[in-house]
């Protein structure tokens, strides 16, 4: 029966997402919605397994965002022949996700020597870093011009053709990589590995006491990350189809981006898996409602959404998962008690 | 706590399923509305001819009582071709964020104008409304809300959107729904280089800027500097690090190879957008003996590096902006204060030119500065000009094929709408007796004119002034109203 019950729970938002397309067919915008809503909560899903599960308090979650994007841009760029205007450009997104996990490895190795508040600033100073090498190498990566991507052409077989400038092969992308994500972490949570994590956000030195290689373990929690933000930063390139590295809001390796991702997380429930989820689906779907209600009456918008962040951080410090979570553990409790 | 804690959950999540329902029901397309409004139109011109025959018929009457003839009434005017029709525009633009003032002065171009030709009649009876959408400078933002425009509010031509960045991620949903965009702003040679063929780009390319700037160097300022130097000029640029900046420096290095490769370029300095400290860089150019300082920078930047020069008492003996960034703009006199005097700049567009009516083009400056307490400039001007070109090239449609074009806001064809303002914008020639004829070529560039101003002492006459100082055009002819200044003769 309980087995039943699990498996509800996963098949029925399984199947609502993979109907919601043909519910929705004729609005694209909508859609689009749902796109940046699967992709960045997949990209807050990479924040949330390095801070919600292993306690590393990183703030340069952008930088393997960004690494992902650049992978994707930069062999557009420089193997055009091969890549640009080419299905073979999602190869791209597996390649973004290698070196933004070799990256994570090596940003790892140099940053884990700190902790706490030393560490965070430690990631925001390699994001900063990486964005200004970006930047300044105009021969390699055009520098501030950016990198434009064109979309992949159709995707024909004999028995069906994808369109990529349609919006419903994105959604099931984008959906896709959510829901592996999802499965991931939550295998993750329930295996010798999420316990180690555990370990090691809970009290390190006691871990360490108890013979956790809490550095490995931080490191293979770095690389999970940095993988899932590649990925994600990947997509969004090939998505949206420009990339640059200067300082403006939705910078591909800028403070904006790694932001996002907290908020997202904060929002949703940090150390669950839907709370990314939950919380990007707060941040773009009513971030977007609040944009077109009031957004062009001089930021009004801004002013709603960050006064509900407040209120959110003061009276829901584990986000809605996190909370709906805690009180059916407590019920739970309160029942076998 | 704990039934506060569940409390604000429930609400949480309440709130988020009544948004994502009011968005939807927000966003039903408009195609059913649309149609009613055109069957409602419909309707009220069957009203009007029928009140119409009614008064006639009144008439009859009186004159059947015996009452003395009444004189013939003239008959009405023709209604106008498409009266009753409304002509959507969408303005895309980043009116929070680091652009936001520039980006307003293009919305309030595009909004003077729309009031005005509204209240003139609008487009042969048809109303422009205009749906405006902040993205806050972010380019996922900016193709969301395109995306809203095209598809839920099926606007007609969308209008935007300052950054050339945000242009990238814009234009392949406006490409991909064969919807016509004329820029505010947008300078990146690059726009134009992509094969969009609904692209309008209004802003002038980086190589405009950089040719008339390195031409003024070489035919107004070499000419009475050199006698002093009595060497080739030693330049140093300075830029930031964003698409039209690199831009602007790029072309400028070009030109100055070509029309003066003499000249040395002593020093590149390219630095982050909001750079809180230029002295390192001014103490290094101070050091290298520089002449001349070429800038491409938002005003803010300009501002501070210009406060600096003068604390650090750097004088080259000019410095020149070298693109369409902030330093064409009047915020940058605004922060920058006295020091700015003598600033030369290429600019596209400023009121006290030599048009063809400089006083409608003073008219012009002097109407957008009551209306809006800020004045006309190089994001505004094109806002304004621009609904005027897509009122002109609906009227000029409708010349040619008055039915096709009724028949098009009749049934609310948004698609066949659009390509009446693409061709338009492709083809056609636009006069206004404030600025002058533009035209788009090939790529889709406007054929905008780039003068050199300088940053002079105002006097009563001017339109606008700050720190008792005003732009004026000072060179090429015929366009200047006076001649430069050269600042090492003060």
């Amino acid at each position: 029966m309980k087995k039943g019950i699990q498996i509800i729970k996963w098949v029925v938002p399984i199947l609502l997402g993979l109907v919601i397309p043909l519910l929705l067919q004729g609005q694209p915008y909508i859609l689009h919605l749902f796109v940046l809503t699967f992709l960045f909560a997949f990209f807050a899903q990479s924040w949330n397994v390095l801070m919600g599960f292993a306690g590393q308090a990183s703030l340069g979650q952008a930088l393997f965002f960004g690494m992902g994007s650049y992978t994707v841009g930069l062999l557009v760029l420089h193997l055009p022949h091969y890549f640009k205007g080419s299905n073979l450009i999602w190869l791209g997104i597996i390649a973004g996700g290698a070196i933004a996990l070799l990256v994570g490895l090596a940003i790892g190795v140099v940053t884990f020597r700190i902790r706490g508040p030393y560490f965070a600033l430690a990631t925001i100073a390699s994001l900063e870093i990486v964005r200004l090498v970006f930047l300044y190498a105009e021969d390699f990566t055009q520098g501030g011009y950016g990198i434009v991507i064109p979309h992949p052409p159709e995707f024909v077989t004999p028995f069906f053709v994808i369109d990529f400038i349609e919006k419903i092969p994105h959604y099931y992308i984008a959906f896709f990589m959510l829901l592996l994500s999802c499965i991931v972490v939550h295998m993750l949570s329930k295996s010798k590995y999420g316990l180690l994590f555990l370990s090691i956000k809970e009290d390190e030195d006691a871990a360490s006491s108890l013979g956790v290689n809490s550095f490995k373990i931080r490191l293979l929690a770095m690389a999970i990350s940095g993988f899932i933000a590649g990925i994600a930063g990947a997509y969004y390139a090939i998505y949206v189809g420009f990339i640059d590295p200067n300082f403006e809001p939705g910078g591909v390796l800028t403070l904006f981006t790694s932001v996002d991702a907290i908020i997202m997380c904060l929002i949703g429930g940090i150390g669950t898996v839907l709370g990314p989820f939950i919380g990007a689906a707060i941040k773009i779907m009513f971030g977007e409602y609040l944009r077109i209600s009031f957004g062009w009456r001089s930021g009004v918008d801004l002013v709603i959404f960050g006064s509900l962040l407040i209120v959110f951080y003061l009276f829901i410090p584990k986000g809605i998962w996190g909370s709906i979570s805690l009180i059916r553990e407590k019920r739970i409790f309160r029942l076998k008690k | 706590m704990r039934a506060l804690e569940v409390g604000l959950v429930a609400i949480a999540i309440i709130a988020l399923i009544l948004s994502c329902i009011a968005t939807y029901y927000a966003l039903i397309p408009t195609a059913a509305v649309s149609n009613m409004s055109a069957e409602i139109s419909k309707l009220k011109g069957s009203i009007d001819s029928l009140s119409r025959d009614v008064s006639s018929l009144k008439k009859d009457v009186e004159a059947l009582k015996g009452a003395p003839p009444t004189p013939p009434t003239p008959p009405p005017p023709p209604k106008p071709l498409l009266e009753g029709f409304i002509l959507r525009v969408g303005v895309v633009q980043p009116l929070t964020g680091p652009f936001a003032y520039e980006a307003e002065s293009g919305l309030y171009g595009a909004m003077m104008a729309t009031e005005e030709i509204n209240a003139a009649g609008g487009i042969l009876g048809a109303r422009i409304e205009l749906f405006v959408e902040d993205f806050g400078g972010d380019p996922k933002v900016g193709a969301t809300a395109a995306e809203k425009l095209i598809t839920v509010n099926r606007v007609h031509v969308i209008r935007g959107s300052y950054t050339s960045s945000s242009m990238y991620a814009i234009m392949p949903v406006a490409e991909k729904y064969k919807c016509p965009v004329l820029t505010i702003g947008c300078s990146a040679k690059e726009l134009i280089e992509q094969g969009w063929k609904y692209i309008f780009k209004t802003a002038p390319l980086s190589e405009m800027f950089a040719e008339k700037c390195v031409q003024f160097l070489k035919e107004v300022i070499e000419p009475e500097l050199k006698p002093i130097i009595k060497r080739p000029f030693r330049i140093a640029i300075l830029h930031d690090k964003s698409l039209v900046a690199v831009s602007d420096r790029n072309e400028f290095l070009r030109f100055k190879e070509k029309m003066a490769p003499e000249w040395e370029i002593v020093a590149i300095e390219a630095y982050d957008i909001g750079c809180p400290d230029f002295k390192p860089i001014i103490e290094k150019l101070k050091a290298l003996g520089v002449d001349i300082v070429g800038m491409s920078s938002f005003a803010g930047d300009g501002a501070l590096i210009m406060k600096q020069s003068a604390e650090l008492g750097f004088k080259p003996y000019l410095f020149i902006g070298i693109g369409g960034g902030g330093t064409q703009a009047p915020k940058f006199i605004e922060l920058s204060g006295p020091v700015v005097q003598y600033f030369f700049g290429g600019n596209e567009y400023w009121p006290d030119r030599q048009y063809p009516a400089p006083d409608k083009a003073r008219a012009f400056g002097e109407r957008f500065l009551r209306k809006w307490g800020r004045p006309l400039d190089f994001q505004s001007w094109t806002g304004y000009a621009g609904m005027y070109m897509i009122k002109q090239v609906i009227e000029k449609a409708a010349e040619k094929n008055p039915d096709a074009v009724k028949r098009a806001f009749e049934r609310d064809d948004v698609a066949a709408i659009r390509e009446i303002i693409k061709e338009g914008l492709a083809t056609q020639k636009f006069y206004f007796d404030w600025c002058g004829e533009l035209y788009f070529d090939a790529r889709g560039q406007m054929n905008s004119i780039v003068t050199i101003t300088q940053i002079l002492p105002a006097t009563p006459a001017d339109i606008w002034s700050v720190h008792g100082l005003t732009f004026r055009t000072v060179w090429p002819p015929p366009y200047n109203v006076t001649t430069p200044v050269f600042p090492w003769k003060k």
